[in-house]
Formats: structure tokens, C-alpha cells, sequence
């Protein structure tokens, strides 16, 4: 089974400086790790080849410094690594991400199973994997809580959907995007971390793609223009209610049932402490 | 004086309880307790309970396992954990200073030293600032809890997986400022000896409050568990992190190979690399880890540990070239494999958040084993953990290894044995269910004790005394010693008003 798991590095902390013209992460002054959603992408992926046979192959774009996480999957198992890297590449948005890595599968000769973390902790939009699979002409199955079975034919999985646990079935190829709480993610071995050091990924440009044309990448084939990145102020009214515990109980109780006769959301923090 | 710039507020069993416990679930009993803001509160507070014949423990982040900081026969508590800010950063011969106060934690520390903000107190100059930007530093002791104090990690000596290799902890604290109301303030600097005439019986192992010859004040005061002063300012000696560090866990399916080769990697001595640690675990061990990942999420990220694992050696290798580090992993895999280990059930971590992941596995032994004690004590509250810190000769690694898991068998009790491989340092852990167990386990612990001194060994080498242990500590002391001891608790605290109850 030919199995690709698409990686990101993402910054390390919580802190990384934003670009003011762009509205664009300064990936290149960040601390920079391996998103942590994607340990749990690369489990499956070396799970899904114990039991079927075949190779796993890691692919990330990003600059040349985005092959650290290709380390990393290499630590942990991956037969083969991708970097796609160029400068025509910069500045994509989750359309242009999706499309770019579409293009490098391709040219990878393609794919049984495709498994994505369920987002970033950068971009947090969970959209790459499905976008991916739209980009590639195949399902896409998304929110996976468990894998229940992976044949060469098909994947079984659970997915956990806000309250509600779907048992579904995708036939292969496919995109898969994992969740936290879809498996344990193994620690490198010993001699597995030592031989990481010594393997080279395999470098794919523009040039190495059917499309080549520079328009359909990064900034320039990005529909997505940042205008402003602000956190949104919360405003915060609370009000303190005096009384015995049984007074305060009560009159809890009684801004409740008004706020929702009103048709009105109760939110933590408004009756203040 | 004006009692109201610091507060004193009064414990009750809905306000402050918690903190007439730590971590040795030992329960004290106190009426007041005050949480100054700084050193003249702190200072302040003391003098003002002096004057009134209160007796005052001193608390950290109660972190300790030998009730060091449980207020028995105490009138107040003061505690430390909100004098936490860093002073000031001094550079001396490209050494670098820092200056904290006590409740400082260590996770606190190490991410202001991680982050490069340290967010002093005093401006910083210019050469210091240098300094501190131009490579990565560390406070090199390392206790597996980090939410302990460096104040409590003064009181006790603490130390970590890694003193095998960076030596006694107080060798990293450069001054101390001792606040004693009977007798005033010093500022003990390293190089300070202590005067008193030194006891001629001299141990390999560090004795709390005995003076060895030239012994340095600041050693006798690091581990002294707040009996000779209130410890208000402590000055840290930074060193440079090791530029690659990397962590190794091997399973073996056979414990008495996972000894073999746990001592085999003491007697490796290397030029270019170091040894950080050295740490063994036995399957009683492994087992409650497994058990305590059921409900605490943090241990989440840990992997189910190897099937067949009967036992595990951790270590920790340190290098400054690749080349070299790259050298010593391939002869720990060779050793590895010649010992009757497997490849295929090792971890392996370079990275800080892998090694972390470790760090979590070393501190969630001891950690599932107190949580195994407290179901039991659901049921007979009067249960406890009873737990050992020997140490001996490295070499007696091995037969200490057998008579522990012989005795603990024999005695029909649960145990589990984990802990440093070098000093045969290993931690046995008893795990009573019944008063009757409780009686068993107190008469194995003594009769180790009597065996660990007769090979050489001492009976409490870095979790302190404090009042769990003092029994035992006294029972192995020399008129001679007592004496001195005697004498030194006279001359910093004439009442016996400091922490009552700790030590003596």
C-alpha cells in the first residue's frame, strides 16, 4: 500500500511575529516545530503500513528549514520524505496549500491513503485535508476519532462530530485527517532516531510538477486576502449577587430562566463571580 | 512593628488546609499561617511570632516527601510560594548569578532561563546581559517535581536523575541570605567555612547539619530543612547547557539483564560524553505507570510501554560534537544487545519536548504509586507509603536489587524498587494495605537500614529528613555528631523555634 502523510512545521510557542503589510506568519524568526496534530497522522500512517504492507511517504511544504519535520517523520518510521519548497510557493492560503500539495503527490506517482492532522496550530481552519482530497478527485473523511479498519480497499473509522459519533467507510484512495484521541503516537527507537540523521528527503520545486505555472501557487493563487489579524475584544460585564447561598441560588436562577424566556444565550461569566 | 503589612490568617478546615500537608501525606497541625510578599515581610513575620513564642515552619511548595515542611508543633506556617520573582543577574569571570527569592519554582525558572526573558528585579548589565544572551544556561540540579521551590530545593539538598554527573546540588547555590529573629540576618557566601569544631567521624555521604572539616557553611545550610534560619535570598550558579543531550528508555523482558546492564553503563567512562543519568525500573513500576495513564491525561502523550517489558534502564548522554555523540549511542546499542536487550524496545528523545515526555514517565513512577496509596486510604485512612532513599556503593547495586525483591516477597507485601543506578540509590517503595502491612513494612525498612550502613551506605541521601525519617537518622548518628549538631542548632536558633520537629 502506498501510503503519504502531509506534515507542517508550525511555530514552536505562542508567540510569532505576524507580517503588517501581508497579515503573513514570519515563519522564518519562529522557534518551529512539528504540528501536533500530525504525530498523531503519522501513527496512522505507520499503523495503516503494519498492517498492510507498503511505504509510508512524509511530505511537507514549507522553506528548507520545514525539513526538520521531515526528521522527525523519518525518526518515527517514514520510509521516504518530501520536502516542496520554492519561493513561487510562499504566501499560500489553504486553496493554493491544498493544490501545491496535490501537485506534489501527483508527481510522487500518488497515493492508496493520504493522512493529514485534523488542522495546524497555526492556521486552525481543519480544511487542508478535505480541500486536498477535492484538489486530488477523491474522498476525504474527516474528525476521525478512531480508525476501525484499514484493508487496501477501504477505511473504517469513527468520527466524532460535536456530540454526535458516526461509523463511516471510505473506499481507497483516499484523504483521512486524524484527531487527538485517534491513537497514541509511538516514540522513535533508538536506532530508528540514529538512522533519521542520516537519510536526505527528496526535493520537489515547480519544476517538478505538471503545472507549472507560477500564478496557480502561493500568494498569487491564494483567493484568501488578509486584511487585519486583531483578537477580538470580549466584552466581559459581570455582576455580583449578595445574599445568603440559597438567596444567591435563587436569584441565579431567576436571570436564567429570564434570559432564555428572552430567547437570549446564557455565557459563562454573566452574573460575574 | 506593624503586624499589618504582612497578614497572618487563620487555618481552618476550610481555609488553608491544605497546607498543613505535602507531599509525604504526612497531616500537621497548625492555627495561623502568612504568606509575606518579600524579604522584610518575610523577616517582619518571623520576629513578630518570636517575640510572641510562636514556633513557625517554614513551608516551599510543599513538594517534599519527608514532611519537611508539615507544621508540627508550630504556632504559624509561613510560607514562601509568593516570594517567587527573580532579583538580579551578576556576571563574574564569564560566570553567571542569579538571585531569587525562595518560592521561586523550578518550572518557573526554567522557562525564564528558556525564553531568555528573565524579568529581574534589579537592572541587568551590560556584560551580564551579554552573557546571558551568548549561550544557552541552566541551573543544573534537576528534581523530576518542578513545581518545588529552590527554597525547599535548598532545604533538602534535592537533587535529580542527573547528579551522577553534576554533583551535589549545593554546589550550584553561591549565597544564601538566613534570617534567624534570635540572632539577625547573614549573608553567607560560598567560600564561607563553617567555624565550628569538625566531628572527627567522617562519612562518604552527606549527614544534614553534621560539619565535616573545612566544611563550607553553605553546604551545612543546604539540607538543613529550615532549622538553623529562615532562607530568604538564595544566589544561583548557572552553568551552560550541554550542546546535544539525548534520553534513551530500554525495555528488557528480564530484570536481572536490565540490572547487568544498568551497572555495566556505570563503569563506562568516556572524554567526550557525559552521563546525565542513570535510572532503572523494575515491572512494579512500569505497571503503575501503565495504571496512573488510565486517569491522569497529562501522561496521555507516553506510548503504552513494550509488551513483554519486565523492567527498564533510562539514561541520559550529553556530547558537544555529533560525531561523538553518535560514537557512545552506537556502544549503548551494542551493550544493549549484548546484555540480551531488544532495539525494537527502546525510546528514544533529543529534542526538550521528547525529553519531557520522559521526564513525565520518571515522575509519574513515584507519582502512580502515592495515587495507589491514596485508594487504599479511601478505605483505612491510616495507610501511608513507605518508602526508602538508600544508597550504598554502586557496586552493590545488584544484591541490593535481590534482597529488596526477596524481602518485599517474604513479607507478603506490594513494593515497587525504581531509582538511580549510581550510589545504588534505588528508591523502594512499600505499599501497605493493613495496619498489620504497615507493621511488616516498618520492620523490613529498619532492617535494611542496619544492612545498607554495614555495606557502607547511608539511609537518606536526597529526599531530606525531615519528620518521617528522623528516627532513623538519629539512630545512625554518633554521640559525637549529635553533639555537634546540638551545638550548631544552639548557635543559629537558641529557642528551638525554627521548624520544630524536622531533623532532631
Amino acid at each position: 500500500m502506498k501510503i503519504a502523510v502531509c506534515i507542517k512545521q508550525v511555530p514552536a510557542g505562542q508567540e510569532a511575529e505576524i507580517d503588517r503589510e501581508t497579515g503573513l506568519l514570519i515563519r522564518e524568526k519562529a522557534a518551529a516545530r512539528l504540528n501536533p496534530y500530525d504525530y498523531f497522522a503519522i501513527e496512522a500512517a505507520l499503523c495503516a503500513r503494519e498492517k498492510n504492507g507498503g511505504e509510508v511517504t512524509a511530505v511537507t511544504m514549507g522553506p528548507t528549514g520545514a525539513k526538520d519535520v521531515l526528521r522527525t517523520a523519518f525518526e518515527l518510521g517514514a520510509d521516504r520524505g518530501a520536502l516542496v519548497s520554492s519561493p513561487a510557493f510562499a504566501g499560500a492560503d489553504v486553496y493554493a496549500t491544498a493544490y501545491t500539495l496535490s501537485q506534489a503527490l501527483r508527481a510522487l506517482g500518488g497515493f492508496d491513503l493520504i493522512f493529514c492532522g485534523r488542522q495546524t496550530t497555526d492556521g486552525d481552519t481543519a480544511q487542508t485535508g478535505p480541500a486536498l482530497a477535492e484538489q486530488l478527485g477523491i474522498p476525504s473523511i474527516s474528525w476521525i476519532s478512531e480508525i476501525l479498519e484499514v484493508t487496501p480497499e477501504r477505511i473504517a473509522v469513527r468520527q466524532d462530530l460535536s456530540g454526535w459519533e458516526l461509523f463511516a467507510a471510505c473506499p481507497l484512495p483516499c484523504v483521512a485527517a486524524v484527531g487527538r484521541e485517534c491513537n497514541t503516537p509511538r516514540m522513535p527507537t533508538l536506532r530508528g532516531k540514529m538512522a533519521a540523521t542520516k537519510k536526505e528527503p527528496l526535493l520537489l520545486r515547480i519544476e517538478d510538477f505538471f503545472d507549472q505555472t507560477p500564478a496557480h501557487f502561493g500568494a498569487e493563487g491564494s483567493p484568501t486576502r488578509v486584511t487585519r489579524v486583531f483578537a477580538p475584544e470580549r466584552a466581559k460585564a459581570g455582576e455580583w449577587l449578595q445574599g445568603t447561598e440559597r438567596e444567591i441560588l435563587a436569584q441565579a436562577t431567576a436571570r436564567i430562566r429570564a434570559q432564555i424566556k428572552s430567547g437570549g444565550n446564557v455565557h459563562d461569566g454573566d452574573f460575574g463571580g | 512593628m506593624n503586624k499589618a503589612e504582612f497578614e497572618v490568617k487563620t487555618v481552618d478546615a476550610g481555609h488553608y488546609f491544605e497546607y498543613l500537608k505535602d507531599e509525604s501525606r504526612l497531616q500537621g497541625n497548625c492555627q495561623a499561617i502568612c504568606f509575606p510578599k518579600d524579604e522584610t515581610q518575610a523577616e517582619d513575620a518571623a520576629v513578630w511570632a518570636w517575640r510572641q513564642g510562636k514556633r513557625v515552619t517554614a513551608q516551599g511548595a510543599r513538594t517534599g516527601i519527608a514532611g519537611a515542611a508539615v507544621p508540627v508543633e508550630s504556632d504559624l506556617i509561613l510560607n514562601m510560594e509568593q516570594m517567587n520573582r527573580i532579583l538580579s543577574l551578576e556576571e563574574k569571570d564569564g560566570e553567571l548569578f542569579l538571585d531569587v527569592e525562595p518560592g521561586l519554582t523550578l518550572e518557573m525558572l526554567e522557562r525564564a532561563l528558556a525564553s531568555g526573558r528573565l524579568n529581574a528585579q534589579e537592572p541587568i548589565s551590560p556584560q551580564a546581559q551579554e552573557a546571558f544572551a551568548g549561550a544557552a544556561w541552566e541551573f543544573a540540579p534537576n528534581p523530576t517535581e518542578k513545581t518545588a521551590s529552590l527554597g525547599g530545593v535548598f532545604a533538602t539538598g534535592a537533587a535529580g536523575i542527573n547528579e551522577c554527573a553534576v554533583g551535589p546540588t549545593s554546589r550550584y547555590f553561591a549565597a544564601a541570605t538566613l534570617f534567624s529573629p534570635a540572632r539577625g540576618k547573614w549573608e553567607i557566601r560560598r567560600g564561607d567555612l563553617a567555624v565550628q569544631e569538625p566531628v572527627s567521624s567522617q562519612s562518604r555521604w552527606k549527614k544534614p547539619l553534621v560539619i565535616g572539616k573545612r566544611q563550607d557553611l553553605l553546604d551545612v545550610l543546604c539540607g538543613s530543612e529550615g532549622t538553623l534560619g529562615l532562607v530568604t535570598r538564595l544566589k544561583l550558579r548557572l552553568t551552560r547547557r550541554p550542546g546535544q543531550t539525548w534520553g534513551i528508555l530500554c525495555f528488557f523482558e528480564d530484570e536481572e539483564q536490565a540490572a547487568a546492564f544498568a551497572f555495566k553503563r556505570t563503569e563506562k567512562k568516556t572524554q567526550d560524553t557525559v552521563c546525565r543519568g542513570l535510572e532503572f525500573f523494575d515491572e512494579a513500576s512500569l505497571l503503575a505507570v501503565e495504571e496512573l495513564k488510565k486517569s491522569a491525561s497529562k501522561l496521555r502523550g507516553i506510548p503504552p510501554i513494550p509488551e513483554g517489558a519486565r523492567a527498564a534502564v533510562y539514561t541520559e548522554i550529553c556530547a558537544e560534537s555529533e560525531e561523538a555523540m553518535d560514537t557512545a549511542l552506537q556502544e549503548l546499542l551494542a551493550e544493549l544487545e549484548q546484555a540480551g536487550g531488544k532495539e525494537e524496545m527502546t525510546w528514544a528523545a533529543s529534542e526538550p519536548e521528547e525529553l519531557e515526555k520522559f521526564r513525565l514517565f520518571r515522575h509519574a513512577v513515584p507519582e502512580s504509586l502515592n495515587h495507589s496509596v491514596d485508594e487504599t486510604r479511601k478505605r483505612l485512612p491510616s495507610v501511608y507509603k513507605i518508602g526508602t532513599d538508600f544508597c550504598a556503593p554502586t557496586e552493590k547495586l545488584l544484591p541490593l536489587l535481590t534482597m529488596y525483591h526477596k524481602d518485599i516477597r517474604a513479607a507478603g507485601l506490594r513494593g515497587a524498587v525504581f531509582g538511580h543506578v549510581f550510589d545504588a540509590h534505588l528508591h523502594v517503595n512499600l505499599l501497605p494495605k493493613t495496619a498489620g502491612e504497615i507493621d511488616r513494612a516498618r520492620e523490613l525498612i529498619a532492617s535494611w537500614a542496619e544492612r545498607i550502613m554495614a555495606m557502607g551506605g547511608w539511609i537518606a541521601k536526597e529526599n531530606g529528613i525531615g519528620k518521617l525519617k528522623k528516627e532513623l537518622y538519629r539512630a545512625y548518628l554518633s554521640a559525637e555528631e549529635r553533639e555537634s549538631i546540638a551545638k550548631l542548632k544552639h548557635y543559629f536558633d537558641p529557642d528551638g523555634y525554627l521548624n520544630p520537629g524536622n531533623l532532631l
